[in-house]
């Protein structure tokens, strides 16, 4: 799963498809001299790399493989606005008015591509690390009341049955379960998957991001960032360290030096083609936990698109009331 | 790392919901910060989002219905017979999530709020699970996201 902040439209993908390296080797150029030197060799420690991209600027980096096994921001929509149909119906059966809140459709498009933090020359020159506009939001929430009206103790329990959140769609987990049991389908071994992203799926997403971290690849552009920013006044060992500094405050404006810094961090970062190479050895990382688990990955995508197929039928349509005991 | 407190009745998840229903059985208070309560967030109720020290929603938990980094905030209470963890930060220290909002959508961050390029693990509406090996322990914020509201 990637930042909120980072699903905006994808442009430029075009130029990036120029700039693919078909080479068992990394790229570690310089771009601005438009020169470019090979670096890699013995560190190499994980999946053989074959393409390593050149982005010039942010969101330019293809979608990691993984993404293929989990659902879109739109089709997490289309089972989210089925389940509100159906629990509608279930509550309405039972003579309660309650609609489930499903989301406004999304406006942009997800970021797949699993960017390293702070890679955007224009944000970096106004806000730095932080996207100030998103904190925010964040102190809007923060400062609102909790709690003003309650959900009634009767919707709630017809809601959720005796279901917690790690067994809502047991047979007596109220309207929500039952929505789930119905757009899962009856063979689905654990319908609460549909609404998540599975274990599976993240596991490899996040494994193969922080394998790649301490890849001797992405540690060798790791080392070439460093001495940039070295020999900027910034010492940092990562851009990881970089951006976490605890001197970067998300609900305080940005000062003079996060700018320098976060500014300093994105073009040491272009010079060195340091994205490049981190997604190139997630990818690889990928592919190769993908290989190693496809039977389940298949499974996953598959029950996937029939959970996809049913709330499609499904939405909108009268629902049986709850089959459990929990509600009411 | 082992605190040992009063561990309250059996499964004492302090998922209390707004309407009175304890979840896992019976509705003891428990000891620590912000119990787990449930809600919709979309409404303005506000489900929390409940880090738990150990895996499969053990030990000292930590609930919150807002979007906020970790840092400054500590598990409490005692959950599934275990208080471990009681008393220590829950940055860089949670094993599992669940999710008590019925609408919103809570991502578990590596990196503050805020960041661009962050990454995380989602937990869906009234979704749980552990955190992955790689998030686990390096825990940093969390936000929603779902609905108007969230």
């Amino acid at each position: 799963m990637l930042n909120e902040a980072m699903k905006r439209s994808r442009v430029g993908a075009a130029s990036v498809a120029g700039g693919l390296l078909v080479a068992g080797l990394l790229l570690a150029g310089c771009a601005g001299g438009g020169s470019a030197h090979l670096a890699g060799g013995p560190v190499s420690t994980g999946s053989p790399v074959t393409t390593v991209p050149v982005p010039t600027g942010p969101n330019q980096l293809s979608a990691l493989p993984i993404t293929h096994y989990e659902l879109t921001a739109a089709q997490q929509a289309v089972l989210t606005n089925a389940e509100a149909a159906l629990v509608h119906s279930c509550m309405e059966q039972l003579g309660l008015d309650y609609t489930l809140p499903v989301a406004a459709p999304s406006s942009g498009t997800d970021d797949l591509s699993g960017d390293l933090p702070d890679n955007d020359p224009a944000l970096a020159a106004t806000q730095g690390y932080r996207d100030r506009s998103v904190a925010a939001a964040q102190i809007a929430y923060e400062q609102r009341s909790k709690a003003a009206a309650p959900v009634s103790p009767r919707i709630t329990t017809a809601l959720l049955g005796a279901s917690t959140p790690w067994n809502s769609a047991t047979p007596d987990g109220g309207c929500l379960g039952q929505a789930r049991r119905t757009i899962a389908g009856a063979k689905a071994a654990d319908p609460d998957v549909d609404f998540d992203t599975p274990q599976l799926v993240t596991n490899i997403q996040l494994n193969s991001y922080f394998a790649a971290l301490a890849d001797g690849r992405v540690k060798d552009v790791f080392g070439a960032w460093s001495a940039c920013m070295k020999a900027r006044g910034f010492d940092y060992p990562s851009p990881v360290a970089a951006v976490d500094d605890p001197r970067w405050k998300a609900l305080q404006p940005a000062t003079a030096l996060e700018i320098r810094t976060a500014t300093a961090d994105v073009s040491c970062k272009y010079q060195h083609n340091v994205d490049g190479v981190f997604h190139a050895v997630q990818v690889a990382d990928e592919n190769t936990a993908i290989d190693a688990n496809l039977g389940a990955l298949q499974q996953i995508r598959a029950g996937l698109d029939s959970a996809l197929a049913t709330a499609t039928r499904i939405e909108g349509q009268p629902a049986p009331g709850p089959s459990g005991g929990g509600a009411g | 790392m082992l605190k040992i407190r009063t561990v309250l009745t059996g499964a004492t998840v302090a998922g209390l919901l707004t309407a009175g229903l304890a979840l896992g059985a019976p509705a003891a208070e428990a000891s620590g910060p912000g119990n787990c309560v449930s809600g919709d967030g979309a409404t303005g109720t506000g489900g929390d989002s409940c880090l738990f020290y150990h895996q499969g929603f053990v030990g000292g938990y930590f609930g919150s219905p807002y979007s906020i980094n970790y840092q400054g905030n500590s598990f409490g209470g005692c959950n599934n017979n275990s208080c471990d963890g009681d008393g220590d930060a829950v940055r860089n220290d949670a094993a599992s999530v669940a999710n008590f909002d019925t609408a919103c959508t809570v991502t578990v961050w590596v990196y503050p709020l805020g960041t661009g390029g962050n990454i995380g693990q989602s937990f869906g509406p009234w979704g749980s699970g552990n955190l992955n090996t790689s998030l686990r322990n390096n825990d940093a914020s969390q936000t929603w996201s779902g609905p108007s509201g969230c």
